[in-house]
């Protein structure tokens, strides 16, 4: 059977897996303290994605899972980006309530 | 593309499961997505606000609740590749650390939460009715997301308990572990969510 | 069924898998569940469908005719909730595509059969506390179907129970959108690739991830509104800094590309029927496979529209309503093509025809109404009148409900193995396009003329038009139960209608009518070219 692929991670690289994503958290720790002022959510978001792309590429397989759910995670992404920028183009827009 | 009909009458398709479950997990994502959009816009209108509010929450509960989050995670990714290598105890042992760190991250939330429901911070508490606007949002928020993550962590670990029963009566094996497999996936997807929840909540300052 | 009639096959789904009540509460047969859906969709649409004649009855006149406005209030929304989420949005998915999208494949059945079943129970569920907000509680909810914050918020009627209904109608929707998606990405019958399938499958796919990726959002949104009720504080109250029309944002995230989970299945039908009684392949089909994705994208980016005069920023309004056109680009290709295929057609005129070609006539004023709604100037005059209701009836009664028909009416042979009588189902068809147009054409110039939606009161100047609108809707329903006794007639007592009476070719005809258990007698393999020479 085709199905059970073997391909798989082996627990060391599992376990050096974890150890990154223990560093990144303490990194988005520190970084919080740290005054970046506007770029601050932008830092915290971007390190967040980093774990969260970490976990879908090695824990969650995507690595060696077929393209198609890939592809099917992406336009997840996009079509919920797309939420969030169009909602901007109001609330961004509005002339504040004097 | 075709599958191999097997001479079972029941065909079994362990692509098809993974599909199905990543599918549920996509409307997971949005479900906690709409409650992002509501966070990014109100943090938007309320910046000082959510920045004043969430000097109440403890950065060093926030943080240790995600290193045993992460952990989880690594626990039950073990398990699988120890099932793969048909070492079924140790996938057992595996995913009962993960059930134990869930169980330890919720203890986390319930100290967390009572403390903030004895500060009056819940909703329609007088104490959260006395806050300027904007801090009362956060606090609802807060309530609102971390309750549905925590209500997804008791919903994962319910998948887990069903995963390690059938592992006992050897329904999962070496050459069918996609249920594993799927709450794995399930287990990541929670991970994920509080990889996001993490800094939104506590580290803004 | 019937014992008088031996000509069917015996080893029909009738037949196989158990005789009785519980056999089919408890099937796992995607055609069986198809059925199940059907039933109960069309007990939910005639007790909406009578919802609106009584609302018709009382603007026969201005004042008062036959309810209170409080009532009138309950009585359009309960209309909205029924259409909206017990017909339109499982109608054409759940009935048609359950029992017709493994069999468009040459498949057995869908990915996750039980699955399939829970999806069905869930709706009988949510739909049954829908119905309950009647007898339980402070009344049925007044605010519209689309629960408006803080309206929805503050009203002492039962909303929470409702919106609780919707929530778990949602669900639903999502399993049954899960179900397909995986069952098309696995289940095709070997040598079927993916520019082979029958465009109703496409239609579906596109459907199906709509119903994934945009049911949740209002899910979590009814559940903000449920959390505001019961702790009496909340997201969308302005005096904690939150924002009404964030609500809104949300609703229509959901609801506007809800509009093409109800419309795009129609759409495939359409393709499916037009090549059949033209007998010309179909022209375009990749424009119209891509269409079908292109809707599906693009309905995400325009739910703005339903907001221009909410008090959104002008920069938005812009740029949803620049959005909004780009919608009908993908539509007219559809329609082009459609047209394309019938032009040189030996075009045979049986009433799935004539509803598909119905389904154009009224999507097309429907569609046309639909770009005078989405330009900024004009929509600030026609926002909120009766010219919205007129637009979306012509999209969603004269494009869904007309594609349903339109389904309806091609399957059934497959599905009962017998045949309505034409003549009656071509009478029928014509009453009910004749009613639908009398109904719902004044409402445009009603609502140019500024007679607000939701009135149940209303100026003397408007009855003209107003009686003639009622008037329509008597003749309306006059046609759709001469259509739906003309159906069960035929199921009941028609002639066996043979394995392919269209001369169609697709996948579904191969089998016998109806088809057995697991719908083909041997694993089928797909024959190149369906469409393409």
């Amino acid at each position: 059977m085709e199905n059970n692929h073997s391909h798989s991670i082996s627990d060391k690289t599992y376990i050096f897996i974890w150890v990154s994503l223990l560093i990144l958290t303490f990194l988005s720790v520190e970084a919080s303290f740290v005054h970046f002022r506007a770029f601050a959510v932008g830092v915290a978001l971007f390190i967040a994605t980093a774990k969260a792309f970490i976990v879908a590429y090695y824990f969650m397989h995507l690595k060696f899972d077929s393209k198609i759910i890939g592809i099917m995670v992406l336009v997840t992404g996009i079509v919920f980006l797309t939420f969030i920028i169009l909602t901007f183009f109001d609330y961004g827009f509005r002339e504040p309530i004097v | 593309m075709n599958e191999t009909i097997t001479s079972h009458a029941v065909h079994r398709d362990d692509e098809a499961s993974k599909i199905g479950m990543w599918l549920f997990l996509f409307t997971e994502l949005l479900l906690f997505g709409g409650l992002f959009l509501v966070y990014t816009i109100y943090r938007h209108l309320n910046s000082a606000a959510f920045a004043n509010a969430a000097g109440e929450l403890s950065v060093l509960f926030g943080t240790i609740n995600t290193i045993v989050l992460i952990t989880s995670s690594l626990t039950i990714a073990l398990s699988i590749s120890a099932i793969k290598n048909n070492n079924a105890k140790r996938a057992k042992i595996m995913l009962w650390l993960t059930l134990i760190f869930a169980l330890i991250f919720m203890i986390n939330k319930y100290f967390e939460w009572s403390a903030k429901i004895h500060h009056g911070l819940f909703p329609g508490m007088e104490h959260f009715m006395s806050l300027p606007p904007g801090e009362g949002l956060f606090f609802l928020l807060y309530f609102f997301m971390t309750g549905l993550h925590a209500f997804h962590i008791i919903a994962g670990s319910i998948f887990i308990a069903v995963v390690i029963a059938q592992l006992n009566k050897s329904k999962i094996t070496q050459d069918d572990y996609v249920l594993q497999e799927n709450a794995g996936l399930y287990w990541h997807l929670v991970d994920v969510i509080w990889i996001y929840l993490f800094p939104l909540f506590y580290l803004i300052h | 069924m019937s014992t008088e009639q031996t000509a069917l096959p015996a080893d029909n789904f009738f037949n196989q898998g158990g005789k009785g009540l519980m056999s089919w509460l408890t099937t796992t047969d995607h055609k069986r569940i198809g059925l199940l859906y059907m039933y109960s969709i069309a007990i939910f649409f005639s007790v909406a469908v009578i919802l609106g004649l009584l609302m018709r009855l009382e603007l026969i006149a201005p004042g008062k005719t036959i309810m209170e406005a409080s009532t009138y209030n309950k009585t359009f929304t309960l209309h909205g909730v029924i259409m909206i989420f017990l017909f339109i949005i499982p109608g054409i998915p759940a009935v048609f595509g359950n029992f017709f999208v493994p069999l468009l494949m040459g498949a057995d059945d869908v990915a996750f059969p039980r699955l399939n079943l829970m999806s069905w129970y869930l709706y009988i569920i949510g739909a049954a506390i829908a119905l309950s907000t009647l007898v339980f509680g402070e009344g049925s909810a007044d605010t519209g179907w689309t629960f408006y914050a803080p309206y929805s918020v503050k009203t002492g009627t039962n909303v929470s129970t409702s919106v609780f209904a919707a929530f778990v109608l949602g669900f639903s929707s999502i399993l049954t959108g899960l179900n397909f998606l995986t069952t098309i990405h696995r289940m095709r019958a070997p040598g079927m690739g993916w520019f082979d399938m029958p465009l109703y499958l496409w239609s579906t796919y596109a459907t199906s991830w709509i119903q994934i990726l945009a049911t949740p959002i209002i899910g979590i949104t009814l559940l903000m509104i449920i959390a505001e009720r019961a702790l009496g504080v909340g997201l969308f109250d302005p005096s904690l800094g939150g924002d009404p029309i964030l609500y809104q944002h949300l609703f229509w995230i959901y609801s506007h590309p809800a509009v093409y989970i109800m419309i795009l299945p129609a759409m495939g039908v359409v393709s499916e029927i037009i090549p059949v009684f033209s007998r010309r392949r179909m022209f375009g089909y990749k424009a119209i496979a891509f269409s079908s994705l292109a809707i599906a994208f693009v309905g995400y980016l325009v739910w703005g529209h339903h907001m221009f005069t909410s008090g959104m920023s002008g920069p938005a309004r812009i740029i949803f309503s620049i959005l909004t056109f780009l919608v009908a680009i993908p539509s007219a290709i559809k329609v082009f093509n459609w047209l394309a295929t019938l032009n040189k057609g030996s075009i045979d005129l049986q009433p799935p025809l004539l509803y598909s070609l119905g389904f154009i006539f009224l999507f097309l004023i429907g569609g046309l109404t639909g770009l005078v709604n989405g330009a900024l100037a004009t929509n600030t005059h026609i926002h909120d009148t009766a010219f919205i209701v007129g637009h979306f009836h012509y999209v969603m009664f004269g494009g869904t409900g007309f594609g349903f028909f339109a389904a309806m009416h091609y399957w059934f042979p497959k599905m009962y193995g017998r045949m309505y009588n034409i003549k009656r189902a071509t009478r029928a068809f014509w009453v009910t396009f004749i009613g639908f147009n009398i109904l719902y054409f004044p409402m445009f110039i009603l609502g140019l003329e500024g007679m607000p939606r939701r009135y149940y009161d209303y100026l003397p100047e408007f009855q003209g038009w107003q009686v003639v609108s009622t008037v329509g809707s008597w003749i309306l329903v006059t046609g759709l139960i001469m259509m739906f006794v003309n159906i069960i007639r035929g199921a009941r007592k028609g002639k066996p209608a043979g394995d392919d009476p269209w001369n169609g070719y697709t996948m579904e005809w191969e089998t016998s009518s109806p088809p057995p258990l697991e719908n083909f007698h041997q694993a089928p393999v797909f024959k190149k070219p369906t469409y393409e020479d």
